[in-house]
């Protein structure tokens, strides 16, 4: 345990982690996205396509990757409007600019509440979200 | 470099007995944080903590002294004045500087690289070289980027060998009628690999080139002397070496400097000033633009009293065995690698543990109390030609003590068994 959240959230972390959600082999395609200093990758695909449509590929710590797999079962299915509005309320949360409650109406991505409380931290969990949020303005 | 390197050092040898664990352990009551329950602070490479004495130089300066430098003519202002110039003629004499006027205080490393890339490569011409090695933090390469992408200067990059080491014979050939300076750091701060500085000095030297030196890993560590170095420039920051973060260290050559155009310009840096134009002062303080961090430089005057107390030679010797001891250690546990094994190194190592992520490993060593870094160190074309990647590191000091090393093999261990049974977070 780091502290960073209790048990129940840090299964649900590590559940994504080990399965994460909408990945796969993805080659060149799609956009890479990176933290530069601690080397967390991911590889996103999210077309032109609306619902929305994501696939991953990543490689990272355990924050950084369930984020993005989270990120994925989240956003598939829906609008690019309203894809884009999830993005950015959960990167205001995770900022602490929004109360950790808000993210409970994203069902798995709660867990990620007490990241906010992390500083070091919040920059691994937010990189798929800025990736995607990015992507999705880019197509707009 | 494709390969991963690792530790070749021998697993057998018993744990002998420590030498400096009780000056170590003495040393501790000087350092108000290092009292906090269960924290073992192993990421002194990154900053390290303050002793009693430098946080009361800094309370007493503004408690007693304060005053702007340079130009304020009254009692306090000849005082702070007095008191900065003090900490100037103390880090002569720590790297051994002919004269006050060779040390230009900056903000750190990094803004002593920038203010040297800056400055040097406006006397150099399109087409020049420098040569940097791939083991350098990013203060020394960025900068020299930066310029080379203005002016049009080739940047060349020396290898290392699989042990960590740097490849002198490859460095060699890189050197040419065009190389204008070689920039090189003394001690790796993602290998601990201690550079042979003087050797290098005399092949940049004999090719006509100067030599700037990164001593950020090697000042709070060893008894530097520019001379015995061979450096033309040597650049250091004041926190990695007890003193506060925001002041640090650019030393030149005084014919060197003087050559120099200024980098900054603003109050302090001029000599006169009409509408039409300025004149420079003289060094150091034609580098030294603004008022300058008089606090950050009392505290560093302070830390080196209190390095030159302690004895530095035995600081880095001390940090050393100690690393060394816990790199043996740690080699043991199933899983982990402690990557590079060169010829000399300084009192830090990076390390992995098989199938976790660094930031994983490091918030869960965190856990137990144990603060390591984790990441690519600002080193990323190293780590990435290591193919290391992200990694963390165990860095130690002059408080570092045999029982932080023991907690951080325990709490290694520990994350091994946790990663075997598939669950770390």
């Amino acid at each position: 345990m780091t502290g960073l959240q209790g048990e129940l959230e840090r299964e649900i972390i590590l559940d994504h982690y080990g399965h994460p959600r909408h990945f796969e082999k993805l080659g060149d395609s799609g956009n890479l996205i990176e933290n530069p200093s601690c080397g967390d990758r991911l590889r996103l695909r999210l077309d032109g396509s609306d619902p929305v449509d994501i696939k991953i590929e990543g490689a990272g710590c355990s924050i950084s990757q369930a984020s993005a797999s989270m990120m994925a079962e989240l956003l598939s299915g829906k609008g690019r409007e309203e894809a884009a509005a999830a993005c950015e309320e959960v990167l205001a949360a995770f900022r602490g600019e929004l109360p950790p409650e808000s993210l409970q109406k994203y069902g798995d991505v709660a867990a990620l509440a007490g990241v906010a409380k992390l500083p070091v931290r919040v920059k691994c969990a937010a990189l798929a979200w800025q990736g995607a949020l990015a992507a999705l303005r880019r197509t707009a | 470099m494709g390969s991963t390197i690792e530790s070749t050092a021998p697993l057998t040898a018993e744990a002998a007995p420590l030498t400096g664990d009780a000056a170590a352990r003495a040393l501790r009551a000087d350092f108000p944080i290092l009292s906090q329950e269960g924290l073992v602070y192993l990421d002194s490479a990154a900053t390290t903590q303050k002793p009693r004495q430098v946080i009361d130089a800094i309370v007493g300066y503004y408690e007693r002294t304060n005053a702007n430098v340079h130009r304020s003519i009254h009692r306090l202002g000849e005082e702070a004045t007095a008191a900065l110039e003090a900490s100037r003629a103390a880090v002569a004499r720590f790297i051994g500087a002919a004269s006050s006027s060779e040390i230009v205080f900056t903000r750190g490393t990094t803004e002593s690289f920038n203010l040297l890339a800056s400055s040097l490569s406006r006397t150099l011409s399109p087409g020049d070289e420098i040569v940097l090695s791939v083991m350098e933090h990013h203060a020394n390469i960025v900068p020299w980027q930066m310029a080379a992408a203005e002016r049009g200067l080739v940047l060349r990059f020396a290898p290392l060998d699989e042990a960590g080491d740097l490849a002198l014979g490859e460095l060699g050939e890189l050197l040419g009628p065009r190389t204008r300076l070689v920039s090189v750091t003394r001690v790796s701060n993602l290998l601990g690999t201690v550079n042979p500085i003087s050797r290098i000095a005399e092949m940049a030297h004999s090719a006509g080139a100067l030599l700037a030196v990164d001593a950020a890993q090697a000042a709070p560590h060893e008894r530097i002397s520019v001379s015995e170095l061979g450096a033309d420039f040597l650049a250091f920051s004041g926190h990695k070496l007890l003193a506060p973060m925001g002041i640090g260290v650019l030393y030149g050559r005084r014919e060197l400097l003087e050559a120099l155009p200024p980098y900054q310009g603003g109050g302090e840096m001029i000599s006169q000033v009409t509408l039409g134009g300025f004149s420079t002062n003289e060094l150091p303080w034609k580098f030294e633009a603004g008022t300058p961090n008089v606090e950050g430089a009392v505290g560093l005057g302070a830390a080196l009293d209190y390095l030159e107390e302690a004895d530095v030679g035995w600081v880095g010797e001390w940090s050393s065995e100690l690393a060394a001891y816990a790199a043996r250690r740690l080699a043991e546990i199933p899983g982990v690698k402690v990557h590079g094994s060169p010829r000399q190194r300084a009192g830090l190592f990076p390390f992995t543990l098989e199938g976790v992520h660094s930031h994983d490993l490091a918030a869960f060593l965190d856990s137990r109390g144990v603060a390591v870094r984790a990441g690519k160190h600002c080193a990323q074309p190293l780590a990435e030609g290591l193919g290391l990647g992200s990694s963390c590191r165990a860095s130690f000091y002059l408080y570092s003590t045999r029982e932080d090393a023991d907690r951080l093999v325990a709490a290694v261990a520990e994350a091994s068994d946790v990663a075997a049974a598939g669950a770390l977070l």
